[in-house]
C-alpha cells in the first residue's frame, strides 16, 4: 500500500507541467555567470557591447515567458525552455569569439523569436496551413532557383546571398527547411484523396537537385533524410522508401563516378591527421581540443580552438565540449533526441496527421543535423560543414531552428489552450 | 576582487553545468512524462449489427483496406479509402476522400465535406453507421453568446460510461437535486465534492462528506490542484478530469 501510494505521488508530481518561473530564474543565472566570465576574461572588449547584448535576450526571455505565461496563462514550457537555453550557449559564443558579430546574432535570435510566434499562429488553424501550402512551396522553389542565379561562393557552396558588400548575407537554403516540412506534411483527408506521392517527390527532387547544383552537400542530405521521413510517414509504404533510396544511392555513385570533383571536397574524410596542417586542420585542432575540455570545461574564453576559422559556426559542438565541457555538449545532443522520441509519442494525440508529421520530420531534421554536424567535425562522417542547431552562428540557421520548433511546439494540444477564461462564480 | 574572480572561474564551471544539466533534462522529463491519454471521443453505430466502434483519434481513417484505422472489410461496396472523420475546431467533420459510391449523410449525398452532429446517420456505399458525439465537438456558447472553443474546456470523464461533463466555474457532485452531478447513490453526502476553479487553475476540495473524497486514490484534505488525467473517486464513481 505504502509503495502504491508513493508511487501514485511520485506520478503526479511529474505530471505537473514545468513550473517555469524557477527554471527561468536558474536559466538566467546561466546567462549571467556566462556574461560574468566573458566579462573576467576581456573576450568581449566593449562593456557596453556585453551587457546589451545579455540584457536584451534575458529580457526578450522574460517577456516571453510573461506574455504567454501570464497574460494568455498557457501552460507546459518545456520547449521553449530548451530553446532558449541553447541559443543562449550560442549567443554566448558568439559573444565571446566574434565581439564584434554579436549585435547580428543578437537580432538574428531576436528574429528567430518573432518567427516561432508567427508559424504558432499560422499552425494553430488546419484549414489556414492547407491554404499556405502550395504558396509556401512555389515560394521556396523560387528561393532557390534565385540563389542559384545570383547568389554568392562562400566556403565552396554557392548558396549564399549577399546583399550591399557583406552587410547582409542570407543563405536561403536554410528558410527554406521549414517550407520543406510545411509543404510535406498534410491532413489525413488530404492524404487518402491524392494517394500518390508524386507531387511532393518533384518538389523534393527539385529542391534536392538546386542544392546539389550549389555543392551545397550538406543541406542536400538533411533534405533528402528529411523527405524520406515524410514520405514514410505519409505513405506507410516502406517498398517505395527503399526505392527512392536505391535510386538516390545510384545517383550519387553516376555524380561521383562521372564528377570526380565532387569527391575533392570529400579527400581529407577518414585522414584528417595526414593532412593535419592542410585540408585536415581544424578537425584536428577540434578532437585535440575537445579533449582538454574535459568534463566541466575550462571556461568561456580559455579554450584555444577560438582561434580556429569558423569555430563558432562549423566547429560549435567542439568549442562547447572545450569551453563547457562534455557533459553539457552530450546533455545538448540528448536533448535533440529527446524532441524525436517527444514527437514519436506524441503523434497519436495530435490534432491532425499534419501536425505528427511536421513534428517528426522537424525534430528528426533538426536530430540529423545535428548528427551531421558531430559527426562530421570528428571525422566518422565526411565533413559537409552543416550547422549545430540554435548553437551556431548564423542568421538564416537561426531562423530556421525556429520555425522548425514551432512545429514540435504545434503537436501538442496545450500549445493552443487558455486555462482560465471563466472566473469562479 | 581579482580573488573573487578566480574563486568564480573556478566555481562557475561546475556550477554551469549543474544548472545545465539539470534544466535540460528536467524538460527532457517532463516531455516524456506527459504522455497524451486518450479517450472516447465519439462512437459509430453500425446499424446492420448494432456493433459499436470508438473513435479515439482526432482523424480517423474509414475504408475497406486494411490499413485504414476503421476496416470495413466485409463491404464490397466501400472503396478501400472511402471517408475520413476528423475533429477540427468547428466541430465533427465527415470527408469523402474521392470514393466510388460516395458518402451519404441522413440520407444527402455529400460533396467533399460536411459537418456532423450527434446523431446523424452516415452511409459509406451500404454500410449505414449512426454518429454519436461524446459531448465532443459540440459548439458551447457562454454568457456573451461567445462559441467557446470546446476542445480546450475543462470536464469530467466519467469512467463508466466515458461522458464527459463541462466544467464551468464550479461544479457540486453529490446526492441532492441541485448538485451539477447528481448521483443518487447511498454513499454519496448530499453536497460530497466540488469542483472549482481558482487563479491557479482547477481545485478539488471535499465538502465534509461521510465517506470521503479520493484523489487518484489519496483521501482529499482541503482544497487540492487538478492536473490533466487525474482520477476523483466520488462513492463507486470515478470520474477522470481532462483539460
Amino acid at each position: 500500500m505504502a509503495t502504491k501510494k508513493k508511487k501514485a505521488t511520485h506520478a503526479r508530481r511529474y505530471r505537473k507541467p514545468v513550473k517555469w518561473p524557477f527554471w527561468l530564474l536558474l536559466m538566467t543565472l546561466f546567462q549571467l555567470s556566462c556574461m560574468l566570465q566573458i566579462y573576467i576574461n576581456g573576450t568581449q572588449e566593449s562593456m557596453v557591447t556585453l551587457f546589451t547584448v545579455y540584457g536584451v535576450y534575458i529580457a526578450a526571455e522574460w517577456i516571453y515567458f510573461f506574455v504567454f505565461g501570464i497574460i494568455l496563462r498557457r501552460k507546459s514550457f518545456e520547449i521553449e525552455l530548451i530553446a532558449f537555453f541553447l541559443t543562449g550557449i550560442g549567443l554566448t559564443l558568439t559573444t565571446s569569439v566574434y565581439p564584434d558579430r554579436a549585435y547580428t546574432q543578437l537580432v538574428a535570435v531576436l528574429m528567430g523569436m518573432i518567427v516561432f510566434i508567427v508559424m504558432l499562429w499560422v499552425l494553430s488553424d488546419t484549414k489556414r496551413v492547407i491554404k499556405l501550402r502550395t504558396p509556401v512551396a512555389i515560394l521556396a522553389l523560387a528561393a532557390l532557383g534565385i540563389t542559384l542565379i545570383i547568389g554568392d561562393e562562400i566556403n565552396g557552396a554557392r548558396n549564399w546571398i549577399v546583399i550591399g558588400d557583406g552587410a547582409l548575407s542570407i543563405q536561403p537554403s536554410e528558410i527554406v527547411k521549414v517550407a520543406f516540412v510545411f509543404v510535406g506534411a498534410a491532413t489525413l483527408e488530404h492524404l487518402q484523396s491524392t494517394r500518390s506521392l508524386t507531387k511532393y517527390i518533384l518538389f523534393a527532387g527539385a529542391c534536392i537537385g538546386m542544392l546539389f547544383l550549389m555543392k551545397d552537400f550538406g543541406t542536400a542530405l538533411i533534405f533528402f533524410f528529411t523527405f524520406i521521413v515524410i514520405a514514410f510517414l505519409r505513405s506507410g509504404d516502406i517498398k517505395t522508401i527503399f526505392l527512392v533510396c536505391t535510386a538516390a544511392l545510384l545517383g550519387g555513385l553516376g555524380i561521383l563516378t562521372f564528377r570526380p570533383y565532387v569527391a575533392n571536397r570529400f579527400q581529407t574524410y577518414r585522414h584528417v591527421w595526414e593532412y593535419s596542417n592542410g585540408g585536415g586542420y581544424q578537425q584536428v585542432r577540434l578532437l585535440i581540443y575537445s579533449v582538454s575540455g574535459g568534463l566541466f570545461g575550462l571556461g568561456i574564453g580559455n579554450g584555444r580552438l577560438r582561434s580556429v576559422y569558423a569555430a563558432t559556426e562549423d566547429l560549435a559542438f567542439g568549442m562547447v565540449c572545450e569551453e563547457f565541457g562534455i557533459i553539457i555538449a552530450f546533455t545538448v545532443l540528448l536533448t535533440f533526441v529527446a524532441l524525436v522520441v517527444y514527437s514519436i509519442r506524441y503523434s497519436v494525440a495530435a490534432r491532425s496527421t499534419f501536425y505528427s508529421i511536421a513534428a517528426l520530420a522537424a525534430s528528426s531534421l533538426l536530430l540529423f543535423q545535428a548528427a551531421l554536424h558531430v559527426f562530421g567535425v570528428t571525422d566518422l562522417l565526411p565533413w559537409t560543414g552543416v550547422t549545430l542547431p540554435f548553437i551556431s552562428r548564423g542568421g538564416s540557421s537561426m531562423m530556421c531552428c525556429w520555425g522548425l520548433v514551432a512545429f514540435i511546439k504545434a503537436i501538442d494540444v496545450r500549445t493552443y489552450r487558455r486555462y482560465d477564461k471563466i472566473e469562479r462564480s | 576582487m581579482e580573488a573573487f574572480f578566480s574563486q568564480f572561474e573556478y566555481l562557475s564551471r561546475y556550477v554551469l553545468t549543474g544548472i545545465a544539466v539539470l534544466l535540460l533534462l528536467r524538460c527532457v522529463f517532463s516531455l516524456f512524462r506527459l504522455r497524451p491519454r486518450r479517450e472516447v471521443m465519439a462512437t459509430l453505430v453500425n446499424l446492420a449489427d448494432d456493433s459499436e466502434i470508438e473513435i479515439a483519434n482526432w482523424e480517423t481513417s474509414i475504408g475497406r483496406s486494411r490499413s485504414c484505422d476503421i476496416a470495413l472489410r466485409k463491404y464490397g461496396t466501400v472503396s478501400r479509402f472511402h471517408a475520413v472523420l476528423a475533429l477540427r475546431k468547428e466541430g465533427w467533420f465527415i470527408f469523402d476522400t474521392e470514393s466510388k459510391t460516395g458518402v451519404y449523410v441522413n440520407g444527402e449525398q455529400i460533396r467533399r465535406a460536411r459537418q456532423i452532429t450527434d446523431g446523424d446517420t452516415i452511409s459509406f456505399g451500404n454500410v449505414v453507421m449512426k454518429f454519436n458525439s461524446n459531448g465532443y465537438g459540440e459548439a458551447q456558447e457562454d454568457e456573451n453568446g461567445e462559441v467557446a472553443d470546446f476542445t480546450n474546456a475543462a470536464r469530467l470523464v466519467n469512467l463508466a460510461d466515458n461522458s464527459a461533463f463541462y466544467l464551468r466555474g464550479s461544479c457540486l457532485i453529490g446526492r441532492d437535486r441541485h448538485c451539477n452531478i447528481c448521483l443518487p447513490m447511498r454513499d454519496i453526502s448530499g453536497e460530497h465534492a466540488e469542483v472549482y476553479l481558482t487563479r491557479d487553475g482547477w481545485m478539488v476540495s471535499d465538502l465534509q462528506s461521510e465517506n470521503g473524497t479520493y484523489l487518484n486514490g489519496e483521501l482529499v484534505f482541503g482544497a487540492y490542484p487538478l492536473y490533466d488525467g487525474d482520477i476523483i473517486s466520488v462513492g463507486a464513481y470515478s470520474f477522470m478530469f481532462r483539460e
